[in-house]
């Protein structure tokens, strides 16, 4: 089964919206949340290994020349696969949205009132998500195990058959 | 000039809860100047890509706070940057935003005041 980490990192130079998301999302999931600014001190964390990551469009509005989203993202997908990340943005452009997709985000949130509710779905979506990929995997062994179970009764039949220690013609004796 | 914030979605987002409508207003009064500050710096700076970045973050935080008409200047700012059209427009249009965040200011300090 897919490893559920209940860990999600808040990625965004607007304080503000942090502090909210995560005063949000505290109160309707059971992740551990932590804030990070910038995206180098969310990069330095990733050996944490948060199961979903909420991160910025603009990481770089007030230090520009901060790491900008885009390469956090990328940097992001590289250190660990396996977290989603889910961008944030001012922009509600499409192509924005697809270019994020494009790299590896698993959503794209448009900031405004409703994006906290968003943000809540998004998260539900993805545990979700996840449990469906770990029944997926768990039904797939099965299959291979009974698979391999019922070759190897074959083969003991052919060899029990072939050793003379059963025949196709069972006799009964009354 | 008329009320330039309103707490409405704050009340509503935190189901009127006065300490978490507080921590947000006192970290918007804490970081709404500086940004103010960095804008000016970047239009006397014509750093458009830069003031364009500053304007856009600023929206959400404006519209947060109820501070629609403040929030419609910062939109101004940010697709003259943009575009690069009507830049002279800029600075007049930053004027009001510092003009109507000011009273915005005071007033917010007042509401959390009374919470």
């Amino acid at each position: 089964m897919a490893d559920l980490k209940k860990k999600i990192f808040i990625v965004d130079d607007d304080p503000i919206l942090a502090e909210m998301l995560k005063d949000h999302l505290v109160k309707m999931t059971s992740y551990e949340i932590k804030i990070f600014n910038t995206g180098e001190e969310c990069i330095s964390a990733m050996t944490e290994q948060p199961g979903i990551v909420f991160l910025d469009f603009y990481l770089n509005s007030v230090n520009r020349e901060a790491m900008d989203g885009m390469e956090a993202l990328k940097e992001i997908k590289k250190l660990s696969p396996e977290t989603d990340v889910v961008m944030l943005s001012g922009q509600d452009k499409i192509d924005v949205a697809v270019k994020t997709m494009q790299y590896g985000a698993f959503d794209y949130i448009v900031k405004g009132e409703s994006s906290f509710y968003r943000a809540e779905q998004v998260v539900f979506n993805i545990y979700r998500y996840k449990k469906l990929q770990g029944s997926a995997a768990k039904y797939k062994n099965l299959t291979i195990w009974f698979g391999m179970a019922l070759i190897a009764v074959v083969i003991l039949v052919i060899w029990l058959e072939l050793s003379g220690k059963i025949t196709n013609m069972p006799s009964f004796t009354y | 000039m008329s009320k330039q914030s309103d707490l409405t979605f704050l009340r509503s987002f935190t189901k009127d809860d006065a300490a978490k409508i507080s921590k947000y207003v006192n970290m918007f009064l804490d970081s709404a100047p500086k940004a103010l500050e960095q804008m000016k710096t970047q239009l006397a700076a014509t750093d458009w890509p830069g003031l364009r970045i500053s304007a856009h973050s600023m929206k959400s935080q404006l519209r947060y706070m109820g501070m629609s008409g403040a929030e419609q200047y910062a939109i101004g700012i940010e697709r003259s940057c943009s575009e690069l059209t009507a830049l002279e427009q800029i600075p007049e249009l930053l004027t009001k935003l510092s003009d109507s965040m000011s009273i915005a200011f005071g007033e917010l300090k007042a509401e959390i005041a009374t919470l």
